[in-house]
Order: C-alpha cells, then sequence, then structure tokens
C-alpha cells in the first residue's frame, strides 16, 4: 500500500485489533504477522472494490 | 545510463514538467489505448481480456508504433478471466457462441440497490456491497456462505495473478524494453458516479435527486472513503502520482443539481487525493463549459483533465490556469478528414492549448473498437505535435 | 388548443412532479370521454415539447429529460383507464431499436414515451439488433419511421449497416430513418445515409410528426 489510512468504519473491514481481540493469544505476534495481516486485509479490500465499483 | 533510461527520464521529466503548468521542451504525447490496441495487432477483445500474453505484445506494439511518452496501465481491457469465474450479470465479453465483441459491454445496472435500501448503504457501504451488492452483480457470489467463500479465494488468486502478470509485468516491460512510464498509479470513482454505476442506476439516480434528495447526498458522504481508500490502495504503479478518474453523470446534470449533488464530494475527494500528494485525472467527457467556475474553485495546479467537447481556446483561457489539460484531438477528425486536414487541426489545437505549458496532446475519446482510430492518420498527428509542439 | 389543461402542460414542462399527477388525477375524477382524456394527452405532449424547447436551450439537461420521460409516464399511466381499450387514433407508426453492437436504451426510451404521447404506435425491438431484425419488421408493420439509436461511435458504423438492409430490402424508399443519440450528428446523417438526425428527444418527435402530417 502507498498510503496508510484510518481504518474503514464497517463491520466487515477487518482489524489487526479485532483479530486479537478474537484471539488474545496472538496479541504479541511478530511484527510480520500484524502487518501481513493487515496487507492481506488491504488486498482483500482493492479485490472487492476492482469488482464492485469499477 | 542506457540510451532507454535516458529515453524514460526525459519522458517522466516532461510530463512533470507540464503539470506544473510550465513549459517543457515539447508537448507530451499519449492516448487512452484500451481494446484497441489489440485490434491493432489483429487480436480481438476476448483475445486481449483472456490473455495475457496478447496483451503485453499489444500494448508494447502501441509503443512501438505510435512513440507515445506515456501509456495508460491496461485496467480498460478489464481481467476477462475474473468476470467469467464470477459469473457477471453485467459485463461481457463474448456473446453465447463465442464470438468475441467489438469493445467491451456493459449493461446497466438498473435494480442492484432498490430506493428502499438508501438506509443500509448509508450506514454501512463496504457491508452492503459484499453482502447485497457482489451477489446481485455476480452469479458465483450469489451462492451459500461456502461456495461464496470459495468464489472469492478464486477472484483473489485471479487478481492477484492479473496484477503481477499482466498489469505489472506490462509496466516492466514498457518502462525497461520502451521508456515509456505507466501514466496512472491508480484509479477510483466519483462517489456520485460510483452510486449510479454500481447501485442505481442512470435512471435511478436521475429520479432520486428528485425523489430521495437527501438520500442521494447521504450516499455519497458514505461511499467517499471507500472510493478514497480504492484510489491509493491499487498496486502502485508508475513515476506519475496521477489518480485516473472517469466522470460520467455529472453532464448529465444541469448547473444547479451539479452543484448541490455532485459537486461536494467531487470537491472534497479531489482535496483528499491532493492532500496525500496524488493528482487527480479527471476524464472530463462531454462538454464541461457550464461547470467551468466549479473547477475553477479545486486546488490549483494539482489536477489534470482530459476533454472532450467545447470550444478549446476557451477552456485553456478560463480554466488552463487551474487544471492541466489533455486530449482534445477529436477521433472523428482523424478518422474522416485527409492526413493534412488532420495535422493541421492538430497544429491549430497546438496553438490553442499549448501556451505556458499544462497540456498533454491526445485523442478526445478512448480507443475500444476496430475503427475507433486511423492509425496512419494517428501516425501523422502524433509526429506533427513532436515537430510543432517544441517549447522555444 | 383549449387552456383548460394549461396547468398540465407547464407543470410537466416544470417537471412539478406533484403539480403533473394531481392535475391529472383531478381532471380523471371528473371522468372525461375520449376526446376529452384525448386533450389531456396532448397538453402533456405539449408540456415535453418545452422539455424539449428547454433542452435546447440549455437550461435542462439529460438528467431532467428522464426524469420528464418518467412523470410523463406516470401521468399517461393515471389517464389509461379513460384513453379506452382501442386507443386513441394513431398518427404513425414507428419501429425503433438500437443499433447492432449497442446495448444502450434509455435516450430510445426517452424518445419512445415521448413519441407514445404524441401519438404514434410503437414497435420497440429493444437493445443490439441485427439488420434484418428492422427489415423484417419493417416488412410486416409498414411503419412510416424507422428509428435507430446509440450511443458508442462504433453504432456510428451499424447504423449505416441497418441502413443499407433497408436499401437491399428495396424497403428505404418507404420509410424516413432517423438516427439519434449522443454521438450522432450532420455529417453522420450523410455518411449512413440517414433522412435526420436528434440529439433531443424532443425535437426528434417535432420532426417525426412533420413527417407524417400531410
Amino acid at each position: 500500500m502507498i498510503v496508510k489510512l484510518p481504518a474503514l468504519e464497517s463491520e466487515l473491514f477487518d482489524t489487526w485489533e479485532k483479530h486479537i481481540e478474537a484471539n488474545p493469544e496472538l496479541t504479541n505476534s511478530p511484527v510480520e504477522a500484524k502487518e501481513s495481516f493487515e496487507q492481506s486485509r488491504d488486498d482483500f479490500f482493492s479485490m472487492i472494490m476492482l469488482i464492485s465499483t469499477f | 545510463m542506457s540510451d532507454v533510461q535516458k529515453l524514460f527520464k526525459e519522458r517522466v521529466d516532461r510530463i512533470t514538467t507540464t503539470i506544473k503548468i510550465e513549459e517543457p521542451d515539447r508537448v507530451p504525447i499519449t492516448s487512452m489505448f484500451e481494446t484497441w490496441a489489440g485490434h491493432y495487432s489483429g487480436y480481438s477483445v476476448a483475445d486481449v481480456a483472456f490473455n495475457y500474453d496478447k496483451l503485453v505484445d499489444s500494448f508494447c506494439k502501441i509503443a512501438e508504433d505510435f512513440e507515445v511518452d506515456t501509456l495508460p496501465p491496461p485496467l480498460g481491457v478489464r481481467c476477462g478471466r475474473i468476470y467469467t469465474a464470477l459469473g457477471s450479470n453485467d459485463f461481457s465479453f463474448f456473446n453465447k457462441e463465442g464470438v468475441s465483441h467489438a469493445s467491451v459491454q456493459h449493461v446497466e445496472c438498473e435494480n442492484i440497490m432498490s430506493v428502499e435500501e438508501y438506509p443500509e448503504l448509508i450506514k454501512d457501504p463496504y457491508k452492503f456491497i459484499i453482502e447485497k451488492q457482489l451477489p446481485r452483480r455476480f452469479k458465483a457470489l450469489d451462492q451459500a456462505p461456502d461456495k461464496k467463500a470459495e468464489a472469492l479465494g478464486k477472484a483473489a488468486f485471479l487478481y492477484q495473478d492479473y496484477f503481477a502478470n499482466a498489469v505489472g509485468r506490462l509496466g516492466g516491460i514498457l518502462e525497461e524494453k520502451y521508456g515509456v512510464p505507466c501514466l496512472f498509479k491508480g484509479s477510483t470513482e466519483m462517489p456520485m458516479d460510483a452510486l449510479m454505476d454500481f447501485f442505481r442506476g442512470f435512471k435511478g439516480v436521475s429520479l432520486d435527486i428528485r425523489r430521495n434528495k437527501d438520500q442521494v447526498l447521504e450516499a455519497c458522504e458514505a461511499l467517499r472513503p471507500l472510493m478514497l481508500r480504492r484510489a491509493v490502495q491499487n498496486a502502485p504503479t508508475g513515476p506519475f502520482p496521477f489518480i485516473f478518474i472517469p466522470l460520467h453523470i455529472a453532464t448529465y446534470l444541469k448547473p444547479k443539481d451539479f452543484e448541490t449533488f455532485y459537486f461536494p464530494s467531487f470537491k472534497k475527494l479531489i482535496e483528499s487525493l491532493i492532500d496525500l500528494d496524488m493528482t487527480p485525472a479527471l476524464f472530463m467527457e462531454g462538454n464541461w463549459e457550464p461547470y467551468y467556475d466549479y473547477i475553477n474553485e479545486l486546488p490549483k495546479k494539482k489536477v489534470v483533465g482530459l476533454i472532450e467537447h467545447g470550444d478549446f481556446k476557451k477552456a485553456k483561457d478560463t480554466i488552463g490556469k487551474t487544471i492541466t489539460l489533455f486530449g482534445g484531438m477529436p477521433i472523428e477528425v482523424i478518422n474522416n478528414s485527409t492526413k493534412e486536414e488532420a495535422v493541421t487541426y492538430a497544429k491549430k489545437l497546438i496553438d490553442d492549448l499549448a501556451p505556458g505549458g499544462g497540456y498533454i496532446f491526445g485523442c478526445d475519446k478512448s480507443l475500444l473498437a476496430p475503427n475507433d482510430i486511423n492509425p496512419e492518420n494517428l501516425k501523422a498527428v502524433f509526429k506533427t505535435v513532436k515537430e510543432y509542439g517544441v517549447y522555444k | 388548443m383549449s387552456e383548460k389543461f394549461q396547468h398540465i402542460t407547464n407543470a410537466l414542462a416544470e417537471l412539478d412532479e406533484d403539480a403533473l399527477i394531481n392535475g391529472i388525477e383531478k381532471a380523471v375524477e371528473m371522468q372525461p370521454g375520449t376526446e376529452e382524456a384525448q386533450e389531456i394527452v396532448n397538453a402533456c405532449a405539449l408540456g415535453m415539447e418545452k422539455v424539449g424547447d428547454y433542452f435546447e436551450e440549455g437550461e435542462y439537461f439529460v438528467g431532467d429529460l428522464i426524469y420528464a420521460a418518467d412523470i410523463l409516464n406516470c401521468g399517461m399511466e393515471k389517464l389509461k383507464p379513460c384513453i379506452g381499450a382501442e386507443g386513441s387514433a394513431k398518427i404513425g407508426k414507428l419501429v425503433i431499436g438500437s443499433a447492432p453492437g449497442d446495448l444502450h436504451d434509455i435516450g430510445k426510451n426517452i424518445f419512445i414515451s415521448m413519441m407514445e404521447a404524441a401519438g404514434f404506435e410503437i414497435y420497440d425491438l429493444g437493445v443490439d439488433v441485427a439488420p434484418q431484425k428492422f427489415v423484417d419488421k419493417v416488412k410486416e408493420v409498414k411503419p412510416e419511421i424507422v428509428g435507430i439509436s446509440g450511443l458508442l461511435t462504433l453504432s456510428l458504423e451499424t447504423m449505416g449497416d441497418v441502413i443499407n438492409a433497408l436499401k437491399e430490402a428495396n424497403l428505404r424508399e418507404s420509410v424516413k430513418v432517423m438516427i439519434g443519440g449522443n454521438p450522432v450528428s450532420e455529417a453522420v446523417k450523410l455518411r449512413v445515409g440517414a433522412d435526420a438526425h436528434s440529439t433531443n428527444a424532443a425535437t426528434g418527435v417535432k420532426q417525426c410528426k412533420e413527417w407524417v402530417v400531410v
């Protein structure tokens, strides 16, 4: 992602915070876990936006 | 630095200077080559939408034969594989007999969202898209949860593959072999255009602005963060900060309606993109003269506008200090005049639009179907602009 | 033309949906005969002509035409019970479709609404209509007018294919051909061999009326 934007306000927009709330044992995951989680969420968003608004 | 790298840098500098509304060495040239690029190489729309080698070859041939300074990414061709995997209801590349269309066909999204669903869309548009809009537009997403999940998984794999092996690969070859930079970093739509194109349809929105005024405005506001995120999250390609934004409904609204419904989210999205150091490249189809005053309210020298109709001298005089102008060369003239007449027209365009910089030469429309442009005349016109468009 | 329904003409011209529907509903409550009902239809047709004028003058844009056609349709629905089963006498027949390869139809449908209000019998072939389908329908219903609508630049070519097909079937001389849509122009009209072109549904209707009035 080129630019970091604040999380989208949506029930279906996942965040690392929501994820570790549901999986507390992952709270102290390596930084790569958080970053890759957010990247894959962003990639999923991009794909959804491509097929829904392009 | 190799010759190709020099050529690449020259082109990047040329365009970067142009959009500051300063004079570069000469007027840059390009056009919105889309499925026509395939036709030029003897490929059909289906060929270039499904076969990535044919897609890449087609655009490389454009770079080679037309010696343009930049090219848009091939997204206008669309990734046929995703649409077939998901069972699209509104996009098609070929008919039931398997015969390719002359250009990508899109059927108006008439009943994707009913007028009663405005509150739901406004409350959580991303959720509405995933739960309702997508299943209504793609049959494979209108299935039981596990099957829908698989379909989304397939789409994700196809999406990754497309951006790596079609779009990304082409961008790399164009840069390294032809010294041609990619014109756009990303793309998006204005909230009201997205509302029309993918939720309520043209007829729906035209009626909604009479019967559901507040909801239209709220829906535009709700969609805006999604359209911003879409713009800046796409695969980062190219040295230019252009975000391509086709504008659809604007010129079908009288100025009063444009001001009330279209302009608020239009201006805010443009300002947000500029704050993120992006340059909105607006595809101003139709005649934008009635709305020039609104264009002049935008931050100066931060926006590019592809123009189609109107008095271009007037455009240069009225909005030419606010936005960089792009396009304006009528395909009608290139196709239906002699080479000499087309060249004369191009020179007049340069006279009217080039002074002071802030002008990129190109065709007034996207190039889609086989006969959309006469290639020999286009080459002659490009050649003329390279010589005549030199700034002294 | 009587001033009795002037308020209906004005309501439509000014795109005042409430005034238009109220006006028509009140008129319908009076249980008008078929002749008077026809006067109401004419009042609507006049209103649409005014809409066309506003569009020509640059006051109304395409979004307004869409709204006008929609409220016209709503109004005509309310009038249906009064017009009678056979409908009023038709002043002419129109065979119309979107050009081969073109799926767009909003403009075509606006034109059709206005042509119906103006008293034409409509044969709508839909979208992406092959030249042979035009030919077959023209043979079948013998219309005065053939309309070809298009939005894509490639439709400007296929409009020519339709007209050539009519020529080959020896039908070209028996009809007037109008091409319509955003990209059409005088130059296109001459190139494809049409009789008229229209980028304004209402003035297109005017031309069609002139053709059928002897």
